[in-house]
């Protein structure tokens, strides 16, 4: 069988790892190809901080957070290996602030050591009368694609540097399924009026002795529409912004402006840092993440899709869970297609 | 006509140079000479990774050592919330203390002093498995290759004077000043004829680990992981009465050893640098004052030494209660002395 991923962020990548690790020895011959216009380390999840948390609340998605949890403990998984410093995972704990007392998120079981905080680390964030302190993880995405792509060349996955116009495109050239993880870009194979732009901007700085990511919630204006600060293995990630429908991927003055005082106010010691990048991303944005088959009729035969895309905010976070699903699903069509292991014989 | 009190701090660590500051900034008619062979990054203040916590002395009360705790933590607490912090060399830092056996006192004394302190989740031990017990809490980071630096700056703004000189005796001081006080750790032992005074051996290695975001301890003390600003400091030994200065290969193996067990990312970090200092330990501190008489003069000797490896957690806290004692003295003194 040959599969077709359609790009080359931590979600195409991972979900191709799941593809093969599920079925490279029930189907024969498997032919994994990823095509994207970027790569690693031009893609969003490269410019994303890394940092493993879901927004606060599921909102009743539970698949979501189920998902979120499987990447969770996978990701742990790998921590008692020196192999996990080269995937670019690594524990950090640190403070989400809220200015008014708020529902526990639906992460807390998730994570590890999850608490309120006490009344002497709120004096430390004057203005924040609320919030937790959990360890969670980070994956750097311009250490993790590298690897994943890594994992994937090993084991004969092939890359192609190409813009995919149509899912027709890749059907003609012989590919049995097609996988859809172009993210932000979907919209243009195929029009999802739910996709929209979330977008983002992000200050790089050179603070290490900054060790706790700090993330506060302001709920009249939306999730990471106030400020954060999230030290990573060597530059501090200082957001942020979460402007929907926004598809400017220019970095702005006025938000570099109001971001940087925002975290300084928050985070006193910023004021000597130094400002190393600006960088501005689009979050793809969706009411729930499209992850389910689709049959897209062009002639006589259907092509098989599975699409995997609108992971918002946070496509490190459930990445894992929702590779394993898409596999799943793909195993659906192994099964359909009498490629499975009874069709050996 | 007042006449300024000359007031000689020996020693150049974080002891002298916290008790100077405080001597210096609370009493401004005082003239604070600061005196000693080693400063930064010489001293053995500056090899010490600086995480605070405690132990528990014996003889001295405990009230006095939740005070000496206290007030250090609440003082650097404020350094590291503030634009200063990085100049000081200050910084929160949040990890795991854990025990293979569980111990005596689940609950320390100074509990309640760090942030957020609280037992270990079964979960969080899982990470830990020749470990049964842990406790997670905040503290704080006080490098003093930055923070005698920054705290150098505050003594001299406050019309301190600093002189790089060894001092023998007692004796060469009696003359030329009113008050000694004594800030000099293990060199106590010549200084001052302190038999109880003694070194404990300490080796660490400076890792080059950015991904490391937490401490990691070992109750026992000889094992731990302490990320600090440029790099993580891992150690250690704790070999009583060794004054061997050199590093020892056997303790570099041992130390990589047992902190990559604990941390098994650590087989990937590039070693930048190995140290040894010599912990300057006593059975408990000595802050207290006396007289004692030199070249026929009866003079007054405030002493702040034998702090072990507790000398950056509890330095302030030391100085402040140092700074009573110089108070203290100089009530007592001659009305040459006007407050």
């Amino acid at each position: 069988m040959r599969v077709a991923v359609i790009g080359a962020g931590v979600i195409g990548l991972s979900t191709a790892q799941s593809i093969y690790e599920h079925y490279h020895s029930i189907v024969s011959p498997l032919t994994i190809e990823v095509y994207a216009d970027k790569f690693t380390p031009l893609t969003t999840s490269d410019g994303a901080a890394g940092f493993w948390q879901p927004y606060l609340y599921d909102k009743g998605n539970v698949q979501e957070t189920k998902w979120n949890k499987e990447t969770f403990d996978y990701l742990l998984s790998f921590l008692k290996s020196p192999e996990s410093i080269k995937m670019g995972i690594f524990l950090e704990s640190g403070y989400n602030l809220c200015s008014e007392p708020a529902p526990d998120p639906s992460f807390k079981d998730s994570v590890l050591g999850f608490r309120q905080l006490t009344e002497r680390e709120l004096e430390i964030f004057p203005g924040y009368k609320y919030g937790w302190f959990n360890t969670a993880l980070m994956v750097e995405g311009k250490t993790y694609l590298p690897w994943l792509m890594e994992w994937l060349r090993n084991r004969g996955v092939k890359f192609y540097h190409r813009k995919i116009k149509s899912f027709k495109e890749l059907a003609e050239t012989g590919a049995d399924v097609i996988i859809n993880c172009s993210g932000m870009w979907s919209g243009q194979l195929q029009p999802d009026p739910d996709l929209k732009p979330g977008r983002g901007q992000i200050l790089k700085v050179d603070a290490p002795w900054l060790k706790h990511w700090i993330i506060t919630h302001d709920f009249t204006k939306g999730t990471y529409n106030s400020p954060y600060i999230i030290p990573g293995s060597r530059l501090v990630t200082v957001g942020g912004v979460f402007q929907v429908g926004n598809w400017s991927e220019q970095n702005s003055s006025v938000d570099h402006k109001e971001i940087w005082e925002k975290a300084c106010q928050l985070e006193p010691s910023l004021k000597h840092a130094r400002i190393v990048d600006d960088w501005s991303g689009l979050r793809p944005v969706r009411s729930k993440v499209r992850l389910e088959r689709e049959a897209i009729w062009s002639g006589e035969t259907p092509i098989e899709v599975i699409h995997n895309y609108g992971h918002g905010g946070f496509g490190l976070t459930i990445h894992r869970g929702c590779a394993e699903e898409a596999a799943r699903l793909f195993g659906q069509i192994v099964e359909q297609k009498g490629k499975g292991p009874k069709a050996r014989l | 006509m007042m006449k300024s009190v000359r007031v000689v701090v020996v020693g150049a660590g974080v002891i002298g140079f916290s008790t100077a500051v405080c001597i210096s900034e609370a009493l401004p008619f005082c003239a604070v000479t600061l005196m000693a062979d080693k400063f930064s990054p010489d001293t053995t203040s500056d090899g010490a990774a600086g995480i605070l916590f405690a132990a528990q002395f014996p003889d001295i009360p405990l009230q006095r050592q939740r005070r000496w705790f206290k007030d250090s933590f609440d003082h650097l607490l404020a350094i590291a919330q503030s634009q200063c912090a990085p100049e000081a060399g200050v910084m929160l830092s949040s990890g795991w203390q854990i025990f293979k056996e569980i111990p005596a006192v689940e609950t320390p004394f100074w509990s309640e002093f760090v942030i957020g302190f609280r037992p270990m989740t079964d979960v969080e031990l899982k990470r830990f498995p020749d470990h049964k017990f842990g406790q997670a809490f905040t503290t704080l980071k006080c490098e003093c290759s930055t923070y005698l630096p920054w705290l150098e700056k505050r003594f001299r703004k406050a019309g301190g004077q600093v002189e790089q000189r060894k001092v023998n005796s007692l004796q060469e001081l009696s003359n030329s000043f009113d008050i000694i006080v004594n800030c000099s750790g293990l060199g106590s032992k010549i200084l001052v004829g302190d038999t109880q005074v003694y070194p404990v051996r300490g080796q660490v290695l400076k890792v080059e680990a950015p991904w490391v975001q937490h401490f990691i301890r070992d109750g026992d003390g000889k094992t731990y992981i302490y990320p600090g600003i440029r790099s993580v400091t891992i150690g250690g030994t704790r070999q009583e009465g060794d004054w061997r200065l050199q590093v020892d290969g056997g303790d570099t193996k041992g130390i990589l050893e047992r902190c990559s067990r604990l941390e098994p990312s650590l087989n990937k970090a590039k070693i930048l640098s190995e140290w040894v200092g010599l912990r300057p330990s006593r059975k408990n501190p000595r802050v207290e004052r006396e007289v004692v008489q030199l070249q026929g003069r009866s003079v007054p000797v405030v002493h702040n030494y034998g702090h072990g490896g507790w000398g950056v957690t509890l330095a302030w806290g030391t100085a402040l209660d140092t700074l009573g004692l110089v108070k203290q003295t100089l009530h007592e003194m001659a009305p040459q002395a006007k407050l």
